[in-house]
């Protein structure tokens, strides 16, 4: 019963990657729900509250593209990382950029994890498979505060 | 001729003594004269003469320097200790645009702008056996114009009071141009710094933005021959694969673009390198992925070298690639690491025996995107020499090519300054000057 409210945010904004990243996670029969957020306000909203569903759990992994609409990636794992609420959430960086500054900012902005979004539709939805396995079975979070 | 006494003889032989007194003086007040014009103390005599004094001026000993002096084109004047006009030129005076009548007698300060009244009393400053001094000032003439010059001054001798003599030449036109220069290096270095910062977010896009779509093509082309591969058949699935095959191969042009662009703006760190222990390395990558490939591999022993190790990795792993790749249709294949001196500089090299490169084509070589031989025949992106030739530059390095139709090629290269290509070889002439003289 608890492993169904374990959900999972994709922050994404493109629509083929969003589709193919869920596709990935049906490919390894992944019964999780996947919130898609489609900019980084949107991200925030949902994470906040602000958008009417503060009691919604928080997600056990937030999966964040860098380069979104209104508000940046890297803007939106700072905001995750300073509030009470969210700064335990683990964040994974799934981008396409593979340039050093984005990998490096993105740790120092408290990113868990950085991948890099392959070509290969098989490499790609590997990768999101072990990122569903690793986050959702393997990994434990933090205990929500209250 | 007479015996002296107290006779008219006498007063004969005093009055020839006298004479002879007289005829000594004159003699030394000739001497002196000589001396003084000689060395240049009097340039101009008074000779008493039965019609009275007459003056003999020096003529020909100062015309021509007072011509001299007349004709130059720098500003000549000189001064008094205290800083005034004593003599000055015509130049000076069309310089200072005032008469030369007003200029004379003047103060020099008058014609020097205010904020450089200290560098013209630091220029008089004679201090021990400085009596010389120069440096640039600006001069503001009659009629209101900034001129720059250049000033020389000397402190005569002594005999003529420690006046000044200067010089001045106008460099207003030098100085305008100069910084008209440096207004155009800065503007260009401003150019080239925004150019540099399009560059950086042209491929942070690039990067980004052109690979998602290719994700989508491969992506949905797989699921297509998953969900509907059956009702496709052969020719439909043959060309879903193609489709599939070049999603990826224009991910790799622009992985290998993105690696060309981001070898320039790293920052080069030197360290000691095997180079010996780091071709093994790269070799045995190659050879794990081309496990099918048997390919003769020497390499020489003791190679070092002070280099940044990611740039030096890349160009080996290219170089090793391409010789991997062109010797795949040659029985017997070879590949060759090695290093010669010339110059007192170290110069690597990758020989193999493959189908090699026809020198008549050498000049594309080392260009982005420039190929040698048909897709179908060595696929490649025409990337891999540019980025070799990249990273070599980097190090202030060079890199040439030797090559034969079928019978291999060697492509060498420098890690520090000094190495020449041989004007024979195939070149990158990017940064090689076309003065310089080929060995």
């Amino acid at each position: 019963m608890i492993d169904d409210l374990k959900r999972v945010l994709l922050v994404e904004d493109d629509a083929d990657d969003e589709e193919l990243t869920l596709r990935g996670f049906k490919r390894i029969n992944l019964e999780n729900p996947v919130d898609v957020a489609r900019d980084g306000q949107e991200a925030l909203d949902y994470l906040f509250g602000s958008d009417g569903r503060a009691s919604r759990p928080l997600p056990v992994v937030v999966l964040l593209d860098l380069k979104l609409p209104r508000i940046g990636g890297l803007e939106v794992l700072k905001r995750i990382r300073s509030e009470e609420r969210t700064h335990r959430v683990p964040v994974v960086i799934l981008t396409s950029s593979s340039e050093d500054r984005d990998i490096i900012d993105g740790y120092d902005s408290g990113a868990n994890s950085y991948v890099r979004k392959p070509i290969q539709f098989d490499e790609f939805a590997t990768a999101i498979a072990q990122l569903g396995m690793y986050w959702l079975m393997i990994n434990s979070p933090a205990p929500p505060a209250d | 001729m007479s015996v002296s006494g107290d006779s008219p003889d006498g007063d004969a032989a005093r009055t020839a003594v006298e004479f002879v007194d007289e005829l000594r003086a004159r003699l030394a007040e000739a001497e002196e004269t000589l001396r003084a014009i000689r060395s240049g103390e009097v340039d101009a005599l008074v000779v008493s003469t039965t019609e009275g004094d007459r003056v003999f001026t020096l003529h020909g000993a100062d015309e021509p320097y007072r011509i001299m002096l007349e004709q130059m084109s720098e500003g000549a004047a000189s001064l008094s200790p205290d800083g005034v006009l004593l003599y000055a030129n015509r130049r000076l005076a069309e310089m200072f645009a005032v008469s030369l009548s007003t200029l004379v007698g003047s103060p020099f300060e008058r014609f020097v702008a205010h904020e450089d009244r200290d560098r013209l009393a630091n220029l008089f400053a004679s201090s021990g056996d400085e009596t010389r001094g120069s440096g640039e000032l600006t001069f503001l003439s009659g009629d209101g114009r900034r001129i720059e010059a250049h000033v020389s001054v000397t402190q005569l001798p002594e005999a003529t009071g420690q006046a000044w003599s200067m010089v001045a030449t106008d460099i207003t036109e030098r100085v305008r141009m100069e910084e008209e220069l440096e207004r155009r290096v800065r503007q260009r270095t401003a150019d080239l710094e925004a150019a540099n910062k399009e560059l950086e977010a042209f491929s942070y896009s690039v990067s980004h933005d052109l690979r998602a779509p290719l994700r989508a093509i491969d992506g949905f082309s797989k699921a297509l021959l998953e969900a509907y591969g059956d009702q496709l058949g052969e020719d439909g699935r043959h060309d879903l694969h193609r489709v599939r095959a070049n999603a990826v191969r224009m991910g790799n042009l622009i992985d290998d673009i993105l690696q060309l662009s981001r070898l320039s703006r790293r920052r080069l760190e030197r360290v000691p390198i095997d180079m010996s222990g780091l071709a093994r390395e790269v070799i045995d990558e190659l050879s794990d992925s081309e496990a099918a490939r048997v390919v003769d591999v020497e390499i020489v022993d003791g190679l070092f070298a002070e280099a940044d190790p990611e740039l030096v990795r890349t160009i080996l792993q290219n170089l090793f690639a391409n010789a991997y790749k062109f010797t795949s249709k040659t029985t017997c294949p070879r590949v060759c690491f090695g290093a010669v001196e010339q110059n007192g500089v170290v110069v690597y090299f990758v020989a193999d025996n493959g189908v090699g490169f026809d020198m008549a084509h050498g000049e594309g070589l080392f260009r982005p995107f420039h190929r040698l031989h048909r897709q179908t025949e060595f696929p490649g992106d025409g990337i891999g020499l540019a980025t070799v030739a990249r990273a070599v530059h980097r190090h202030g390095g060079v890199i040439w090519a030797h090559g034969a139709v079928n019978e291999g090629a060697t492509f060498h290269f420098s890690l520090t300054p000094g190495a020449r290509p041989p004007a024979s070889a195939a070149t990158s002439d990017t940064t090689i000057p076309k003065w310089q003289p080929t060995s």
